[in-house]
């Protein structure tokens, strides 16, 4: 798949959101953006940091890298929910529900606030369709999953879960700037998936991956959180 | 890709901006070497203690993909060897408890910041021999 490079202009306008719980790795890839000269970018130190950001952002990200193996919220089921628009919106919703104020028995017999119930309504329904493009426009934004595992099925989860690229560790400048460059030059296409997947990083697991990374069958226990895992 | 010479400039002080990092992220591996040994005393004092092989993959997992972005290629192929492994198991034993033992003190040889030829020989080696062993498990 051919893809023009980015230009130094094109790279200084983007906006990156990258989600990576690991300290050392957040490190490595601020250094990387800074040194590319990318002016906006946004680290998130988990799954929920990133929902969170993505809520409360007034310019969307152009691309988000996002870490598969992250607590409580993995890279496979964040991409998940960003695709769906899950947890992605200000959960003030609640408020803009017109029913609320025509049900009380107050309002509805008091002309002016008829009046104002009606606009209420007008606004909500402007806000719904606001909320509707915006949550829209966050599950179209292109991901790049990276992961230092490259079998195919995580590839494959990744791919099924809505992203747009698979980037296997190590990371460097250039392999990510790439990846960037194909995901933006090729929007709404999973990337070589071929690419990963030679015979000697398949290793596939009966029932496919969902993002979880405990070994085999044994049943869930305890494994690190963040803090606790050295970095 | 060959980006504009611009680009081009900037991704190559990147690169070496990221092996000045290289020192703060050797002292970080030395953390997690610790952190393999506190697990694997856990399983000299419990084989079947699954949440400390939890654990201990976990932090495999960590250094084999982190080591390699810092340019650490031979900790990183080290801790693929010792993840294998790991995996590949399905009763741990005292003899199989040494050889996690071995990996570890190879991983620790290939954090070296400067490594001999007779070293990197080594290491090569041992690679070749924890691959053969994984595929015989």
């Amino acid at each position: 798949m051919a893809a023009d490079p980015l230009n130094v202009q094109e790279v200084a306008d983007l906006h990156i959101l990258v989600v990576e719980d690991n300290q050392n790795m957040r490190t490595l890839m601020n250094t990387m953006v800074r040194m590319l000269g990318v002016e906006n970018y946004t680290q998130a130190i988990n799954g929920q940091d990133a929902l969170g950001a993505l809520q409360v952002a007034t310019d969307l990200p152009d691309v988000i890298l996002i870490d598969i193996k992250m607590e409580p919220v993995n890279g496979i089921e964040l991409t998940r929910r960003i695709r769906h628009g899950d947890d992605v919106l200000p959960s003030a919703t609640d408020n803009d529900d017109g029913d609320d104020k025509t049900s009380d028995d107050d309002t509805k017999n008091d002309e002016e606030d008829v009046v104002e119930v009606e606009e209420d309504a007008e606004w909500s329904e402007k806000r719904k369709t606001a909320m509707n493009e915006r949550q829209l426009a966050i599950s179209k934004i292109p991901i790049i999953i990276f992961s230092a595992y490259s079998e195919v099925d995580r590839v494959v989860a990744a791919r099924d879960a809505g992203a747009n690229d698979f980037l296997a560790k190590p990371l460097s400048p250039r392999i990510v700037l790439e990846h960037i460059t194909m995901v933006l030059r090729n929007p709404g296409e999973f990337i070589e998936l071929e690419a990963y997947t030679g015979p000697d990083r398949r290793r596939d697991r009966p029932g496919g991956f969902d993002g979880d990374d405990r070994r085999g069958d044994a049943p869930p226990t305890e494994t690190p959180s963040a803090d606790e895992k050295a970095c | 890709m060959q980006f504009d010479p611009e680009l081009e400039r900037r991704l190559q002080k990147a690169e070496e901006a990221i092996q000045a990092l290289k020192p703060e992220f050797a002292k970080s591996m030395e953390t997690d070497l610790r952190a393999i040994d506190d697990m694997l005393a856990r399983l000299d004092i419990d084989e079947n203690d699954n949440d400390a092989l939890d654990r201990l993959s976990a932090l495999i997992h960590e250094l084999k993909g982190n080591a390699g972005s810092f340019d650490f290629p031979l900790v990183s192929m080290i801790a693929e060897c010792f993840q294998a492994l790991l995996r590949a198991l399905n009763r741990l034993n005292k003899q199989l408890l040494g050889i996690l033992r071995d990996h570890r003190n190879t991983l620790e040889i290939a954090m070296k910041p400067a490594l001999s030829k007779d070293e990197r020989t080594h290491l090569n080696e041992f690679v070749q021999l924890s691959r053969h062993l994984s595929a015989r498990l």
